[in-house]
Formats: C-alpha cells, sequence, structure tokens
C-alpha cells in the first residue's frame, strides 16, 4: 500500500498525528504543495503511482 | 449522470483560492495524458468566477454544486459547463467510483 | 462502492462536509463522517440531514463530548480516528 499525504497547508499536529497513523507499515511519500516553486509534473506522477491520495487541509 | 468513462484523476474543489493549482495539475495531467474530472462545492464554486476559469474550458469535465452556486448568490453560465453540469453531491460521488485517482483542492 | 471518510475540522464546513457525506451515501459508498475538534451548533436543516445520514446507514465520529451526547456521534480520540481512517479507500480533508 503506497500512500501520498499532499499538505496544502504546513501540517499542524492534528495533520501530523493521523498522517503518522496512517503510513503505520506503509509506504509512505509526502508532498508539501503550499511550498513554492511546486513541481506540478512531480504530483502529477506522485499521485498516479500511489495507491491512495489524501489532501490535507 | 455517470462521468466520462475515461477519467483518470477526479479532482474536489471545495476551496476557493486553488486556481493557479488547478490550471497547473490540469496542465502536468494534460503532459501525461490524463483525463480529469473536476466537481466545485462550498465556496470552490467561487472558483468559477475568476477570469482564468474559462482556461479550463474543454480541458476538463466540468461539473458543480448547484445548491452551493446558489447559496453563495452566483447565478448565470459558466464556461465550460452546460446546464446538466449545474449537479447534485451525487456527481462527485459518481466521480469516486469512476476516476482511479483522486484529489481534493 | 468504496469506503469514504470525510473529516472535517472548521465549523463553518461542517454542513458542507455534510451533504458530500449524504451525496456518497446515495451512490451507495460507505461513509464516515469525522468532525475533529469542533462542537457542532446545528440548525434545522443539519439536524435533517443528520437524521438522514443515520438512516442510510453513514457512521459519525466526533472527539467532542458535546458531539457525542447531543447528536450520537461515536466518540473517539484522535488517535482512534486515525485507526478507524485506516480502513477507509477514499478520505477527504473538507
Amino acid at each position: 500500500m503506497r500512500i501520498l499525504h499532499i499538505y496544502r497547508h504546513p501540517p499542524d499536529q492534528v495533520t501530523r498525528t493521523l498522517v503518522n497513523i496512517l503510513s503505520r507499515h506503509r509506504q509512505a511519500t509526502e508532498f508539501p504543495l503550499y511550498q513554492e516553486p511546486v513541481a506540478y509534473d512531480r504530483l502529477v506522477s506522485l499521485i498516479k503511482e500511489h495507491d491512495q491520495v489524501i489532501s490535507w487541509w | 449522470m455517470k462521468p466520462a468513462m475515461n477519467c483518470s484523476l477526479g479532482i474536489l474543489v471545495c476551496n476557493r483560492e486553488v486556481l493557479p493549482h488547478l490550471l497547473q495539475i490540469v496542465a502536468a495531467a494534460e503532459r501525461q495524458g490524463l483525463a480529469v474530472e473536476i466537481f466545485f462545492t462550498g465556496e470552490g464554486v467561487l472558483v468559477t468566477q475568476e477570469p482564468r476559469f474559462a482556461e479550463l474550458a474543454g480541458r476538463a469535465r466540468l461539473a458543480l454544486c448547484e445548491v452551493s452556486f446558489r447559496a453563495f448568490g452566483l447565478k448565470g453560465e459558466v464556461p465550460g459547463l452546460g446546464y446538466k453540469d449545474f449537479a447534485t453531491q451525487a456527481r462527485h460521488a459518481a466521480m469516486l467510483d469512476d476516476c482511479p485517482h483522486y484529489l481534493v483542492l | 462502492m468504496k469506503k469514504v471518510a470525510v473529516v472535517v475540522r472548521t465549523q463553518e464546513r461542517t454542513y458542507e462536509a455534510l451533504r458530500s457525506s449524504l451525496g456518497c451515501l446515495l451512490e451507495d459508498h460507505q461513509v464516515g463522517y469525522f468532525v475533529i475538534g469542533q462542537e457542532i451548533s446545528p440548525d434545522e436543516a443539519f439536524l435533517d440531514n443528520l437524521g438522514f445520514l443515520e438512516e442510510m446507514g453513514g457512521r459519525r465520529y466526533s472527539d467532542q463530548p458535546a458531539n457525542a451526547a447531543q447528536f450520537g456521534f461515536t466518540l473517539a480520540s484522535l488517535e482512534e480516528m486515525g485507526e478507524l481512517l485506516r480502513d477507509y479507500d477514499i478520505i477527504i480533508p473538507f
């Protein structure tokens, strides 16, 4: 199970807690959408490569 | 209504300041051969009022929540949307079934 | 059919998130509606929709005791909600 965490804003403690639990025993990748410049081609590639994508707040 | 069968990437837009991301993601998806479907709901419907929204027309299958659209006092036509694309939340739910990849903005 | 979790943290989005949850239920998805860190203050329309959620088999969870006591949410800590979310196909942070 490959899981991609996309952060629309810098993750706070609530988001971090959920991400840590959801990533346990899974192959997790993180993508900071709030950080310029955004590598959009890489983002779409990552979306294609992962089984689950979660766009956090 | 069922979304297009060739949808690859479904995007739910529920925030208002995401059009720059949306345009870039659609462009990247085009370069990688992914068909995109987008559903606008909540304050996300406000994105349809931005001048650059028209750049999405014809490049992704677009629909919005008509209840949200009216709740924000919006009316009139939206570039790239036919009358059937003023839809209900069921359209978004169908997108979840039909699009193998899914993103929220 | 997919397992869909709608997760909301801000008061002004609780109703929209609930409407999206209902839309998913109407398409035969299994739905969990998660409210984190907010005591809901529902109006009549919200309560009606919360009733529909229950009638259609949707689950609702919150870490707020008031939501559990007054509106039938299953009380769960943030960590418990995280464990529950592991079981969902699609997670929508609304």
